[in-house]
């Protein structure tokens, strides 16, 4: 019995030394793929040559876009207690606000007018209707004073998204949401670039695991029509043809948002109000 | 050689053999994990289990200086190496010292869940770190990755308390007591009883510890949203609770009455009633911050009830452990006027009163 016993324990020691070494030869060519400071790593390469969902009848009427749907985001209902960033444990992080933590970016909320910052305003619909270009501008995910900027950001399908950081000490990007990309987590040094290339419409997040109050919601969509709002709540949705649309809003943290649909004509404006609540 | 000097072990053991190192790891080896469940649950409640991607058999290099959640991640990596070398000086000492197959058989199993959990865990940082693994274990299991992640660190969770339960009793079979051919105090007809609710409980408990264990991590892995069924399980978690407690109420009033003579029995069993009153409030109190959301109370404070909540079921868990092991070791089935040992019985309110005097 004590032979036999010693015979399982070895094969199991030989097991797990073979699944820690296929570990380890795993983080060596991951390290080598996030120390390329252009970028342009192979495994980015391999996201790029997909073009997104954008499905719909013709391609987007840019010259005919003249309408614009602008307005603000309110939270309906007594306004949330506003909670405070739990910034500990980090000397430099904590050194960044003398004066405490700022306020949750979760939980931003304008106070006089019940604006909520960091909505995700979209059209709804718009790409059955039409078809998109990825634009090629690349949007930037930065990490400063311990803190994402920005914090939400709406992004189209086969768009480069560049994640980097300003502080001077690592951070790690966990990436949380229904897209696989080309890697999950990683640490980012400063000044270092991780591009990153969303093949499917999702609600997507990124944390630092460091610092666990670091995260951004990255909205993907196979459409451009979509604006965030900023600190007082308000929008402004790019130009739209005539015709009627779909707004609605979205937030990570308070769910109900408000759809409304608004017709607009040729040149027109129109200030919108969308409600949101828990 | 080995075969001359078992004998001699055996012939010289009767019932005082020292039994070498084995009792010291064994206890050694439980605490270490009950303070790695204590680091894994900080882990998880801070949320920092991926702060280091790097998962790789070099784990001499986990033990760095490290800010922020990667201090308590790389904490609860250094703790699991000291643990596997801990549980092989175990088992090294049981095969060197002990005459008692079960008990050799009982440290490789140990061991195994040991490796196993530590597998695990590196498992679980891999599943969201190596894009590899990701796909392999997504593929394998038909799930997306949250749903990868949350399975392992579930599972890895209640390894965790499995290990520290057969540590607990591996812990107790080697005890000086135990091995010093400590016999059994008492016969009582009450016996069959006191071992089944004992049994019963570590059965629940561990049950309890599963949906609890889905209820931290449906909730942690996914930030903004739950796992599915999540309310479900939390409502389960709860009546539960209730009724792990109502048990544990039992198994004292049980043993208090029936096992009165037996301290090591009864004792425990009070203690654990103790500790699953203040399991009730730590849940009360995790449920408040956490799911609530109205509860305004500092981060780190927070922090501190999740964290207790799980450390003290896992002492709960323990002690049931040891409750039952105890009752298997110092309590006879049986007529007590068969055995001519001390009578166990229903307990009159003189033994009660003589055990509130007693030094």
């Amino acid at each position: 019995m004590k032979a036999r016993s010693f015979v399982a324990v070895a094969i199991l020691l030989l097991a797990s030394g073979a699944f820690v070494t296929s570990c380890g030869s795993e983080d060596k060519r991951q390290v080598s793929d996030s120390s390329d400071k252009s970028g342009e790593g192979g495994a980015e390469a391999q996201e790029k040559n997909n073009s997104g969902d954008s499905g719909g009848g013709g391609v987007f009427p840019a010259a005919r876009a003249t309408a614009t749907i602008k307005g603000h985001v309110v939270y309906d209902g007594k306004l949330p207690r506003r909670l405070k960033t739990p910034i500990s444990g980090e000397a430099f992080c904590e050194k960044c606000y003398p004066d405490g933590a700022p306020v949750s970016a979760r939980y931003e909320i304008d106070q006089a007018t019940k604006g909520v910052r960091w909505c995700f305003v979209e059209v709804l619909g718009a790409d059955t209707k039409w078809k998109f270009e990825p634009p090629k501008d690349k949007l930037k995910l930065d990490q400063v004073n311990c803190r994402y900027a920005p914090h939400a950001l709406g992004i189209m399908t086969g768009q480069t998204l560049v994640i980097t950081s300003s502080d001077p000490i690592d951070h790690n990007v966990h990436f949380f949401g229904k897209n696989k990309p080309a890697w999950t987590n990683r640490i980012v040094h400063k000044g270092q670039l991780l591009k990153v290339v969303f093949k499917r419409p999702a609600n997507e997040k990124y944390k630092c695991d460091i610092h666990g109050w670091m995260n951004a919601a990255v909205y993907v969509r196979s459409h451009t029509l979509y604006a965030v709002t900023d600190a007082k709540g308000a929008f402004t949705l790019p130009k739209l043809p005539a015709g009627a649309y779909e707004i609605k809003v979205v937030h990570e943290k308070w769910k109900k948002g408000e759809t409304q649909t608004v017709t607009i004509g040729d040149g027109e404006t129109k200030d919108i109000t969308l409600k949101i609540k828990k | 050689m080995a075969q001359q000097r078992r004998l001699t072990l055996q012939q010289g053991s009767g019932t005082g053999r020292t039994g070498g190192w084995s009792h010291p790891l064994a206890f050694g080896s439980a605490l270490l994990i009950f303070v790695m469940i204590v680091a894994g649950a900080t882990v998880t409640t801070i949320g920092a289990g991926d702060s280091d991607p790097a998962w790789s058999w070099r784990f001499w290099e986990w033990f760095r200086s490290a800010s922020g959640g990667q201090f308590y991640e790389l904490l609860h990596r250094q703790i699991g190496t000291v643990i596997g070398f801990v549980a092989i000086g175990m088992v090294v000492s049981l095969f060197r010292n002990e005459e008692r197959r079960w008990v050799r058989r009982l440290g490789v199993v140990a061991l195994l869940m040991t490796i196993v959990q530590g597998l695990l865990g590196g498992l679980r940082v891999q599943a969201v770190s190596s894009p590899a693994w990701r796909d392999f274990l997504c593929n394998l299991l038909g799930i997306g990755h949250e749903g990868v992640r949350m399975t392992l660190a579930m599972v890895h969770a209640f390894n965790a308390q499995l290990v520290f339960c057969t540590l607990v009793a591996l812990a107790v079979v080697t005890s000086r007591g135990w091995r010093g051919g400590e016999q059994p105090s008492e016969t009582s007809e009450h016996t069959r009883k006191t071992r089944r609710l004992a049994m019963w409980a570590c059965a629940l408990i561990f049950v309890q510890l599963v949906l609890g264990a889905y209820v931290r991590h449906g909730r942690v892995l996914y930030p903004g949203e739950t796992a599915p069924y999540y309310n479900l399980v939390l409502l389960l978690h709860v009546c539960m609770a209730l009724g792990v407690v109502g048990h544990i109420f039992l198994v004292n009033s049980h043993t208090r009455a029936s096992h009165p003579k037996i301290f090591p029995v009864w004792h425990l069993a009070g203690l654990a009633q103790f500790l699953g009153m203040f399991q009730l409030a730590l849940g009360a109190g995790a449920w408040a911050v956490t799911q609530s959301g109205v509860t305004p109370v500092p981060w780190d404070v927070a922090m501190l009830v999740r964290v207790l909540h799980v450390g003290n079921g896992a002492a709960i868990f323990a002690i049931f452990v040891t409750l039952g092991a105890r009752s298997f070791k110092l309590l006879r089935l049986g007529a007590p006027e068969q055995a001519g040992l001390p009578q166990g019985g229903r307990r009159t309110h003189e033994v009660a009163s003589k055990h509130r005097n007693r030094p």
